[in-house]
């Protein structure tokens, strides 16, 4: 709330006309904005040049005659392998989709209790929960990887999904944004004969809506761009997700292949960046609620 | 120590409707006031009125779109707030969180790297001008004093740095009830003994009355008034200030003049020809007040006295006496003051005289004063 | 059954309120839908976090080839990963080397820029450009910094420096042991400005401005104001962004087998996670690779500690 009442930075509301102080950190702020946007301009530039560009010399960073031929020649690059690349577009945004759905359904459900009942019990588990935020990915990777195989789930669908959906952070988010949910809110529905689950599915499910936003786009983006699980959990290449494709299409040497590799960085990074943005402005909102309070 | 002039300050927002068009919002509006060496200022108003925005103008921590700012006779618009040489509590105190109540004196020196020895002698003199127990709260964090030890601090951080304003943001307003009550008279004693000039922000009148050497009545970003507070309680300047300043606030009746008459709905009253010279016109309407205490009500019927109905009874036994809501035929509320051991109930009849030396009257389309009481504030063009 | 089925939600603090002792079952019945909530969720965590935490420590004690039942070799996995592998050594090393350049300098660009951000207009605009890179997948853009980076002179970094005269001929900047892991951590460092960067703009738009305003009138400078306002009350941000790097950068794996390939030139990229790919997913040396997890883990529990120590101490 208090972030909104400001109108302005402090220091510019008190001086209100530009200085040379401002003119500075707005030169600076812009240099670094081109900088960090170059990579993302060049990919999208050579994801349209046309092969006799790709080969040109001196190479040029911007394309001249853009052609959509690349992301044609993508689809064929994959044909030896029998996949279609659309298969991996879909093969992503069918788990992220899903794993983003699940998570807010379950972390919805869990950080409602955790964050106001007092059942026997919560601190240890809200404990336990925190120190798996601590815990790289890395370490229960190997025992995921063996359970997994002994569910026959390796290769599925299930393998890529169902572990994703119990992360300690978007648990961690909904907690902190239900608690300062009144009591007597909650309270008062108790009094009008509202059972548990009405309290839940009328108060808190609308009320949480800002922040299944920002839980939304991190699931999103983190399933969207996980490496690692995909890497061990597929084994066929109808099952792989899309940074693995990238990573079989990658071959920094070939520079004909360029073009075809820069549409596939294209088709991977331009729908994250796209929900971002649309969803951008709440995420700052509710970046607040996580992890602050520590 | 110091006079503060502003002179036409006005603070204009640009405003984008959803159409596109642009209008002008003026948070501070042909705004001029003295504020004499020495003398406090009580600013009132509602919420949203500007008077926080003008203190901030006077603080140098926001710029007026024009007008200017004096200090004696120098202009400070451009002079950084750092050196203007002010004192500034604010309503929630902006104590550093993480610093000691020590170290929330202190940060001004330390900042001017002021020796250790003299640091502490300041914030001695401080404890002790702040008085007893202030000592205790030198070194515990905000975090760990109460609303009422917090506005303590912020006061010591204000004066420590020996201002020659004080700029005073609703301090009190975070405040219950009875250190509030506590709270004033202490800082009445306060500024009657350093004799800084005080730009005192508040939207409680009783603070204004009791702070406030002269009080100023803001409205919508233009100052209505200002004045000693019997002078506005006697002879407000229009219904705003006539309603605003007063518990309770003054109630408005719907009048027009007849000859030599004010009538209004199920009452008259008598008025001299001055009186009715002043409002001139029998088409004009007006709007009658009188404050609780000046009406006068009798169980009987009388000449003069017309019949009332009483709506609610509100006791105050602090203030000694019943507040007595009543109307006339209109459902329009006035008020009087009742004694404590009044016998009557909802329901009842009473029968209202209405004093002409009391009456307010005010022009209900300007809103300005006609008269108020005996004195009469305008006269219509004839 | 019959109490609680009259009044099934009554609020546990009236109950509590009436006075009489309850065990802990009554109690646990009481909040049965508190757990029923909560039991979804239980269940994936425990079979997908727990249950692996506490197996990944009892695997990293065996010998264990998914094939044969795993076998109690005691602390020989540690033993062996500290005396007798120079890859892991080395992978140690490469790791720190990324970490101790990538964390603090991706830390710091994401603490001043934060700062920088907060003072100006368009304050959306910046963010949204400055966050963009660690938002897209990894892997993806690796692809297109392996394009800059390309060794032959059709390489846009190549074709520059030399056409500045910086260097002589093309650098196979992927390939070559010297500039293999610094092209990987300015990729890794472009990409850095993620969760703590956002979370300092969400801090640095909490503070409340009448400090500022306080300071301000206390006269003090804009670094002043930084250091003695701003830090301090930004200070919970500042911890869980340093945690978040050091987590982040230890983990560093991605970047280095897509960029690098795996396996890198001479190892030269070869970090602690690729270790534990390479053992438990190459080799199936399962236990051996869960005790590189379990050192990963430690380090990265050790240094985190260490960090809230530092940040959380009363007088910075």
């Amino acid at each position: 709330m208090s972030a909104k009442k400001r109108k302005a930075p402090t220091r510019g509301k008190a001086v209100e006309r530009i200085t040379t102080g401002q003119i500075v950190i707005y030169a600076i702020l812009t240099l670094g904005a081109i900088i960090m946007s170059l990579p993302i301009v060049y990919m999208i530039s050579t994801a349209f040049k046309p092969v006799t560009e790709l080969l040109l010399y001196p190479p040029r960073f911007l394309v001249r005659v853009p052609t959509t031929k690349n992301f044609s020649d993508l689809a064929l690059a994959m044909t030896s392998t029998d996949t279609p690349f659309i298969r991996y577009i879909f093969n992503s945004a069918f788990v992220s989709t899903i794993v983003v759905v699940g998570t807010i359904i379950l972390a919805t459900l869990a950080a409602y209790p955790l964050a106001k009942h007092k059942f026997p019990g919560r601190e240890f588990i809200f404990n336990l929960i925190i120190s798996a935020l601590m815990i790289s990915g890395h370490v229960t990777m190997i025992p995921r990887y063996l359970v997994i195989r002994n569910t026959g789930w390796i290769d599925t669908y299930y393998a890529l999904i169902i572990p994703a959906l119990a992360g300690s952070y978007g648990l961690f988010l909904m907690k902190q944004f239900i608690e300062p949910i009144p009591n007597e809110m909650l309270e008062s529905a108790k009094m009008d004969g509202a059972s548990e689950w009405k309290i839940f599915t009328h108060i808190i499910l609308p009320l949480c809506k800002p922040a299944w936003a920002t839980l939304s786009i991190f699931t999103f983006i983190g399933t969207w761009n996980d490496f690692f699980s995909p890497l061990i959990m597929t084994t066929s290449d109808s099952m792989k997700t899309l940074p693995l494709a990238m990573r079989t299409i990658s071959d920094g040497q070939n520079i004909a292949r360029m073009g075809a590799a820069a549409a596939g960085s294209f088709l991977t990074t331009i729908p994250v960046i796209l929900v971002f943005i649309f969803f951008q402005r709440f995420v700052v909102e509710t970046m607040t609620y996580s992890g602050m309070k520590g | 120590m110091v006079t503060v002039r502003l002179e036409n300050i006005e603070k204009v927002f640009e405003q984008k409707a959803p159409n596109g068009e642009v209008s002008k919002v003026y948070a501070l509006k042909n705004i001029n006031l003295t504020i004499n060496d020495g003398e406090t200022i009580a600013v009132v108003g509602p919420s949203g009125c500007g008077k926080s925005t003008l203190l901030r103008v006077i603080a140098g921590l926001e710029h007026s779109t024009s007008g200017n700012v004096y200090f004696d006779d120098k202009v400070v618009n451009e002079v950084e707030p750092k050196d203007r040489g002010i004192g500034i509590v604010f309503q929630n105190y902006a104590l550093y969180p993480h610093y000691k109540s020590k170290g929330n004196l202190s940060f001004f020196f330390k900042l001017r790297k002021v020796k250790e020895e003299e640091i502490n002698e300041r914030v001695r003199i401080t404890a002790e001008t702040l008085g007893v127990g202030f000592e205790e709260l030198l070194n515990r964090k905000p975090g760990q004093l109460s609303g009422g030890q917090q506005q303590r601090v912020a006061l010591g951080r204000c004066i420590i740095k020996e201002p020659t304003i004080f700029l005073l943001d609703e301090p009190l307003s975070n405040l219950d009830a009875k250190l509030r009550e506590r709270t004033r008279i202490e800082l009445k004693r306060l500024l009657k003994r350093f004799k800084v000039t005080t730009f005192y922000v508040t939207h409680d009148q009783v603070e204004a009355v009791t702070l406030g050497d002269r009080i100023a009545v803001m409205k919508s970003g233009m100052i209505q008034q200002v004045a000693p507070y019997n002078e506005i309680y006697k002879h407000p300047a229009n219904m705003f200030v006539a309603n605003f300043i007063g518990l309770p606030p003054m109630k408005f009746m719907n009048v027009t003049l007849k000859g030599q008459k004010l009538v209004g709905a199920g009452f008259e009253v008598e008025i001299s020809n001055e009186v009715a010279k002043a409002i001139g016109d029998e088409s004009r309407k007006l709007a009658l007040g009188i404050r609780p205490e000046h009406v006068q009500f009798k169980f009987e019927k009388e000449a003069g006295y017309y019949p009332a109905n009483i709506d609610v009874i509100e006791p105050l036994p602090n203030e000694g006496a019943n507040y007595l809501f009543f109307s006339f035929q209109e459902n329009v509320e006035t008020i009087t003051k009742a004694d404590l051991n009044f016998d009557g109930n909802v329901g009842d009849t009473i029968y209202v005289h209405l004093d002409p030396a009391k009456i307010y009257l005010f022009d209900a389309d300007t809103e300005e004063a006609i008269v108020t009481q005996d004195k009469i504030l305008s006269v219509a063009n004839a | 059954m019959a109490t609680t089925s009259v009044t099934p939600n009554a609020t546990p603090e009236v109950q509590a309120s009436q006075g009489k002792p309850r065990s802990l079952w009554e109690r646990m019945k009481e909040y049965r839908w508190s757990y029923a909530f909560i039991a979804p969720y239980m269940l994936i965590f425990i079979i997908f976090t727990v249950i692996p935490v506490i197996w990944a420590m009892f695997l990293s004690l065996t010998y264990y080839n998914m094939i044969q039942p795993p076998v109690w070799v005691g602390l020989e996995n540690y033993a062996r990963l500290f005396t007798d592998d120079q890859l892991f050594y080395l992978a140690v090393k490469n790791t720190f080397y990324f970490s101790i350049v990538t964390g603090p300098l991706g830390y710091c660009l994401s603490l001043i820029l934060a700062w920088l951000i907060n003072e100006v207009k368009y304050r959306k605009l910046y963010t949204l450009i400055y966050y963009i890179p660690s938002i897209t997948s990894g892997v993806a853009m690796a692809v297109i910094w392996m394009y800059l980076y390309n060794g032959s002179k059709y390489g846009l970094l190549n074709y520059l420096l030399l056409k500045w005269g910086i260097i002589e001929e093309p650098v196979l900047w992927l390939k070559n042991v010297k500039t293999t892991l610094p092209a990987i951590m300015i990729t890794s460092i472009w990409m850095s400005m993620g969760t703590s960067f956002l979370v300092f703009i969400a801090a640095l738009q909490g503070v409340p401005h009448e400090l500022y305003e306080a300071a301000l009138i206390d006269g003090a400078t804009r670094w002043q104001e930084f250091w003695h306002i701003t830090l301090p009350m930004i200070r919970p941000a500042l911890l869980f962004g340093a945690v978040m790097t050091v987590v982040s950068s230890f983990q560093v794996f991605d970047l280095t087998m897509v960029m690098a390939g795996f396996p890198s030139t001479l190892y030269c990229a070869h970090t602690i996670v690729g270790h534990l790919y390479d053992y438990a997913f190459l080799r199936f040396e399962m236990g051996y690779a869960s005790a590189i997890a379990i050192v990963l883990f430690l380090m990265t529990f050790i240094i985190s500690s260490v960090l809230r120590k530092v940040l959380s101490s009363k007088d910075l």
